[in-house]
């Protein structure tokens, strides 16, 4: 990570290759990689490289802000992470890639997709607050 | 021959590596093992110089003879080569 950060510092692009389950359906582990940037300005809809208080990594996307302080979520998660000040945050991805292939997360194709996302993870938590809530018989079958 | 700028050699858990960063990094994406020899012709290349200059600094320090190192060097070049590095 220091190299990362070093890299980044200079101006440059860093390729990660992210673990874990927690961007999917959009990041793979093993299939995709991200290439990195500098953050300069984050904003709501941006995937994020950040340090958590307890000096953990994650890559997550920022979903919501309060103040000067970000809201996390990864996109295969339902529960945000709130407080992540804009000094915890180390890159930002600017290109996905994919067998070859890369999406440009600048292009306003991608970033309207991304809005579209964002509303639907609303409704997605919806969906899952429904089905729980059913499944324990909080709600009607008729509902 | 002489090695491009925007590289730089660090140490990652007692494994020197070399990274791109700055403008280079946006072409080259990933890191280079280096072993001590490695880093030797690595190191050597910062300066314009011969083959012939490397292999002569390798049989000097290195018990090797000039056609054993000539062909690692060779190798080692080549791989820097395709990774547009040395010019």
């Amino acid at each position: 990570m220091p190299i990362l950060s070093e890299v980044i510092g200079s101006g440059g692009e860093f390729e990660l290759y992210p673990r874990g389950t927690s961007m999917l359906p959009l990041i793979r582990e093993g299939r995709d990689s991200v290439i990195l940037i500098s953050p300069d300005s984050p904003d709501v809809g941006d995937i994020v490289l950040y340090r958590r208080a307890g000096g953990q990594y994650v890559l997550h996307r920022i979903v919501g802000c309060e103040g000067e302080l970000f809201t996390m979520c990864g996109d295969n998660q339902t529960k945000v992470e709130r407080g992540i000040a804009v000094g915890q945050i180390i890159a930002k991805v600017k290109l996905l890639k994919r067998d070859g292939r890369t999406v440009d997360c600048e292009s306003a194709e991608y970033r309207k997709w991304v809005k579209k996302w964002l509303n639907m993870t609303y409704r997605r938590v919806g969906l899952l607050r429904y089905r729980v809530s059913k499944k324990l018989g909080l709600r009607g079958h008729d509902e | 021959m002489k090695r491009k700028d925007g590289f730089i050699v660090r140490q990652i858990a007692d494994q020197n590596v070399a990274v791109a960063v700055g403008e280079a990094s946006r072409t080259f994406r990933g890191m280079i093992k280096l072993n001590d020899t490695g880093l030797m012709i690595w190191n050597l290349l910062e300066d314009d110089i011969t083959e012939n200059g490397i292999v002569a600094a390798l049989t000097e320090r290195y018990e090797v003879d000039d056609e054993t190192a000539r062909a690692d060097v060779r190798r080692f070049i080549a791989v820097l080569a395709e990774a547009g590095i040395v010019e």
